[in-house]
């Protein structure tokens, strides 16, 4: 190998600065297509949080595909159709979002931003570049919605189902010293447990112990041992899927098997006997109870019950509340676009989603705010629901229907015989 | 390039050519930043910023030849040491100064740890520091809010700014390495590399400038992570776990530790490929992987190398 | 308490143990720090699952098919790139950091990057011990565990091949003046490495879930014991890693669970700058 000389290294840097000129005047700017609007999604394909984004992705493109279908939309005149085009964040907004955020945003110049999660991480963004963002996921606790004014979130946040769970636990179930197992860098499970604290206290529960794991934990003994030295009658796990299951498996593995175990996951059979594995996953469900948004597949509305066949049979997957969501995704973009006339101003479509109707065509059954609006302060919501398990259809099924106000619970509904018609 | 004897590039005093070269680099650089669309900016950007990383390792690494693999635990310091600065009222300027003397404080005291370690105990032990710290900042969530991240305060007084900024500081840590490496630091740097213990023996005072050396390359790690934290607006743990101290020494190795320009290379190799070619996350680590591999195995100079002996080649010929 | 504490270490340890003696196995005969060994341990344990979900095979024949297989693709590793860089102990990184991208992504294209669980068919039971309960899937580790560390201890101490790579290990030139074929002991340390790799993959999988970065993280522990005990010492990583399990199990009980694997890597900082040849080596290996 040959020592490099000062002229070389002067040839070599003049003829990289040549290079990159040229390059610079080479490079090419894009044309849009006026007729096709482009729906932005950033979502969580790969990572730990990949049990959300795919089926999010899937029901957004049926949602797409069925306005398509239909003929498209019309704004000021034009006729138009829907595009999706989403990018993975990896579960990691803050590396990889970002970069995908300035694709979509600046690039793409898409009207609106649908993101499911590292809404804080975008703040910067979102100022130097506003427009009205949309999430379909993130329910964290303190509220995404605080990040930003352009920020409005599709689903019912925290404090609206998790409260739920410690008043069936308390009045149904009629458990009253839980122990909480949470993850505790992750803001959902920190959210969690400050609203189960919350609701604890409000309902008479003793909260009998507070255990957090780090991150990239995957044996959970200590945890779990360390929880049960406090004897509670139920356990709360805080979390994602992908956290939550593995947790209920080594409760299981160690021994215990009679205790209710709590979460918020909003977990598919899918993907408990693939987490859990077969046939181990039937007895660790058994006694698992889900408390999060309503359920596609035993909605009373025609067209909900449909989108849940035509899920299945396309997918092969169980979808869950956040199917819903997605799906609605693209029928609140046009709505707002063609209450505000336009496809490409992105202040006039913000102005108009802040008090734009319950769209036609949707499934989620969104609970209007006053004067039949979708957003209530940004947040649109529905029902939420708790699931338990039917180990002789191997299935989940409904327990209780219910709506949170405040620390209140309304329209409650206990469904005690949910497997029956499963 | 490590371990075989005269095949280090030996630096010639000369005229001030090469920082002439660099500089004219670094404003195409700007220009290609400025033109690009956002997408393809914010990946140079990306890459000049780990050229600025990589090229603060070059001198520990490089020319020293110790491989450290911790330079993302300096990198993120320096990015959360300037975010919570200025969180904490510090005007920009003098959050960036404190979050370099953070690392450079870290840096003396790791170095000072592994002052006796050598070769693949160094890399192990520097190794499991990086880990050490990023477990520690990414569950202290009072401090660091945790998963969640800090959004960044903006310090410039544009974007335009900030866009001219990056690519100079990227071009003034090539310069630097060039300069350390014609002053003494980088020639004792140098036979520390060749040969330690005969270094020792003549009288080079190594753990002196060992020490000097780290904590350069921790002071220049960190300047990297302000800027990203500057571009991005937001910080999360990831920006320092361990993978990264490690992927930045690949960087280097590949692109040509020990030589000026290796950094550059090497950065936009490991930046460029998963984000330029757009292929979903897997297919574009595999191909990163396979091309490490087979890059360090076939050139052992990393690109540098090789685009010397294409120079070499080409000069021959022409002279036939 | 006090029983559930060491119970919890032994099954740690065992997993501690089986992960330091396959790392530094290969260590012994050539100074690479062997990242890919994760890689390995993932394969290994994406074909055992293949094996018997989607071939149907019984979980035995899966077990065993995925220890074949880490074996073979540690083998490879050896053969198309460590090889290369045997004589470079400063571009071992690069590679090792190579292979185990190429590994774990190869593993994310063939079979998505979701957690799936390898179930075996005592994946539910548990053994009671006093007042201290351990899983199956644990007490299946300690088996396997202890099974290997016999068989490879008898293979290492009377067979000749065994006390070749012993002799390898200790002094290579030496080795190849006295006639040993060095290439050949190399090939061999690999494959047996990859199948303590596939036994890895077969002991730790049902504990929590196979997915392509699975045994990244406990990998960082593997090296803390080969620390330990010294690099290239099986004996000394053995005993290594039921001290570590313990430690860190122990820890984990009794200060904070929450910095379990921190006390490990402590641990490993404190050894590498006080005494990097390990607790039980003797050898005048130059560490520094």
């Amino acid at each position: 190998m040959r020592g490099v000389s000062n002229k070389r290294l002067t040839t070599l840097a003049s003829t990289a600065f040549t290079a990159a000129l040229l390059l610079a005047a080479a490079t090419p700017s894009w044309a849009d297509d006026v007729k096709t609007v482009t729906v932005g999604a950033i979502l969580p394909i790969t990572g730990f949080l990949s049990t959300l984004g795919p089926p999010e992705r899937d029901a957004m493109q049926m949602g797409v595909e069925d306005i398509n279908k239909a003929g498209g939309f019309e704004v000021g005149g034009q006729r138009y159709t829907l595009k999706l085009k989403v990018l993975d964040d990896e579960s990691n907004p803050a590396t990889v979002g970002v970069t995908a955020y300035r694709q979509l945003v600046d690039v793409d110049k898409v009207p609106v931003l649908v993101i499911a999660a590292g809404t804080r991480n975008y703040q910067a963004l979102f100022r130097r570049s506003p427009l009205p963002v949309l999430n379909i996921l993130d329910s964290t606790y303190p509220s995404i919605l605080d990040v930003d004014k352009h920020v409005f979130l599709l689903r019912s946040d925290t404090p609206a189902y998790v409260p739920g769970a410690v008043w069936y636990l308390k009045n149904v179930l009629k458990k009253e010293r839980i122990a909480f197992i949470g993850a505790g860098a992750d803001p959902y499970s920190a959210g969690i447990e400050t609203w189960v604290k919350k609701a604890a206290e409000e309902y008479g529960v003793k909260i009998v112990a507070v255990v957090n794991y780090p991150l990239n934990t995957t044996d959970f003994a200590p945890f779990i041992q360390a929880a049960m030295a406090e004897k509670p009658d139920a356990i709360y796990l805080g979390g994602v899927t992908q956290e939550v299951l593995p947790v209920a498996k080594q409760l299981f593995q160690g021994g215990i098997r009679d205790l209710p175990v709590v979460h918020n996951s909003g977990v598919t059979p899918t993907q408990a006997k693939q987490i859990i594995g077969d046939p181990l996953y039937n007895d660790v469900m058994a006694n698992n109870y889900d408390f999060a948004g309503t359920l596609p597949e035993t909605s009373d509305n025609p067209a909900t019950k449909k989108f849940y066949k035509d899920f299945v049979t396309r997918f092969n997957q169980y979808p869950s509340d956040l199917t819903m969501w997605a799906y609605d995704t693209p029928f609140v973009l046009v709505g707002a676009m063609q209450k505000a006339g336009t496809v490409t101003d992105r202040d006039k479509i913000y102005q108009a989603m802040l008090d734009m109707p319950v769209p036609a065509n949707t499934i989620s059954g969104w609970i209007p705010a006053a004067g039949g609006k979708l957003f209530h302060d940004r947040d649109a919501q529905t029902l939420s629901e708790g699931i338990g398990w039917c180990t002789d259809k191997k299935t989940i099924a409904p327990v209780f229907v219910y709506f949170m106000d405040g620390l209140k619970v309304t329209r409650e509904k206990v469904v005690a015989d949910g497997c029956k018609d499963r | 390039m490590y371990g075989q004897q005269g095949s280090r590039q030996r630096i010639r005093l000369g005229p001030a050519w090469d920082y002439l070269g660099i500089a004219l680099l670094g404003i195409g650089l700007w220009v290609l930043l400025v033109v690009s669309n956002a997408f393809y900016s914010s990946v140079l950007a990306t890459i000049l910023i780990w050229t600025i990383a990589t090229s603060g390792l070059n001198i520990i690494a490089g020319l020293g030849g110790y491989p450290s693999l911790v330079q993302g635990a300096f990198y993120g310091v320096g990015a959360y040491g300037s975010a919570l600065a200025m969180k904490w009222g510090q005007p920009f300027w003098a959050a960036c100064i404190e979050a370099v003397l953070a690392a450079g404080v870290l840096g003396l005291i790791v170095g000072l740890v592994f002052s006796r370690t050598r070769g693949q105990y160094f890399a192990i032990g520097t190794l499991f520091t990086g880990l050490v710290v990023a477990l520690v900042l990414s569950n202290w969530q009072s401090l660091t809010n945790g998963l969640l991240g800090i959004t960044v305060e903006f310090g410039f007084d544009s974007i335009d700014r900030l866009n001219a900024v990056i690519p100079a500081a990227a071009a003034l840590s090539l310069m630097l390495v060039r300069f350390v490496s014609r002053r003494r630091l980088g020639w004792r740097l140098l036979t520390i590399l060749e040969d330690e213990d005969l270094a020792e023996h003549i009288g080079v005072p190594t753990a002196r400038t060992k020490l000097t050396g780290f904590v350069l390359s921790a002071c220049v790690g960190a300047v990297a992570g302000v800027l990203i934290a500057q571009y991005n607006g937001t910080i999360s743990p990831d920006l320092f776990d361990y993978y990264v101290g490690f992927v930045m020494f690949v960087a280097l190795s590949v692109g040509g530790a020990g030589r000026v320009l290796g950094p550059l290379l090497g950065s936009a190799f490991i930046v460029g490929i998963p984000d330029l070619l757009n292929l979903s996350s897997g297919i574009g680590l595999l191909l990163a992987g396979i091309i490490f591999v087979a890059v360090i195995i076939v050139i052992p100079g990393g690109f540098m190398s090789a685009i010397d002996a294409a120079m070499a080649a080409a000069s021959r010929s022409v002279r036939r | 308490m006090l029983i559930q504490a060491a119970v919890n270490g032994i099954v740690l340890g065992s997993l501690f143990a089986l992960l330091g003696v396959g790392l530094t196995l290969t260590y012994g005969v050539m100074e690479v720090p062997n990242f890919a060994q994760a890689g390995v341990i993932t394969l290994s344990a994406y074909a055992m699952l293949w094996l018997n979900q989607t071939a149907a095979c019984p979980f035995w024949i899966a077990a065993l098919g995925g220890m074949v297989v880490g074996g073979i693709v540690s083998v490879l590793t050896e053969r198309i790139a460590y090889r290369f860089v045997r004589t470079r102990p400063l571009a071992a990184p690069v590679v090792a950091l190579g292979l185990l991208l190429i590994l774990d992504n190869t593993a994310l294209i063939l079979f998505g990057g979701d957690h799936v669980s390898l179930s075996p068919p005592y994946a539910g039971d548990v053994i009671y011990v006093g007042s201290a309960r351990v899983p199956a899937v644990g007490v299946a580790l300690i088996g396997t565990t202890a099974v290997a560390l016999i068989a490879l201890w008898l293979f290492l101490q009377h067979t000749r091949t065994g006390r070749a790579i012993r002799a390898v290990s200790q002094n290579a030139e030496a080795a190849a003046i006295l006639g040993i074929r060095l290439e050949r002991q190399y090939v061999v340390s690999f494959f047996i490495s990859g199948i303590l790799a596939g036994l890895v993959a077969f002991a730790y999988g049902p504990m929590y879930a196979v997915y392509p970065y699975m045994a990244d993280a406990i990998l960082l522990n593997a090296f803390v014991v080969v620390v330990l005990g010294g690099l290239g010492n099986v004996a000394g990583a053995a005993v290594s890693g039921f001290l570590l399990g313990l430690l860190e199990s122990f820890g984990a009980i009794y200060v904070s669970a929450a910095y379990q694997t921190l006390f490990g890597f402590g641990v490993l900082l404190l050894m590498i700058v006080l005494r990097p040849a390990g607790l039980f080596t003797n050898r005048s290996r130059r560490v520094a």
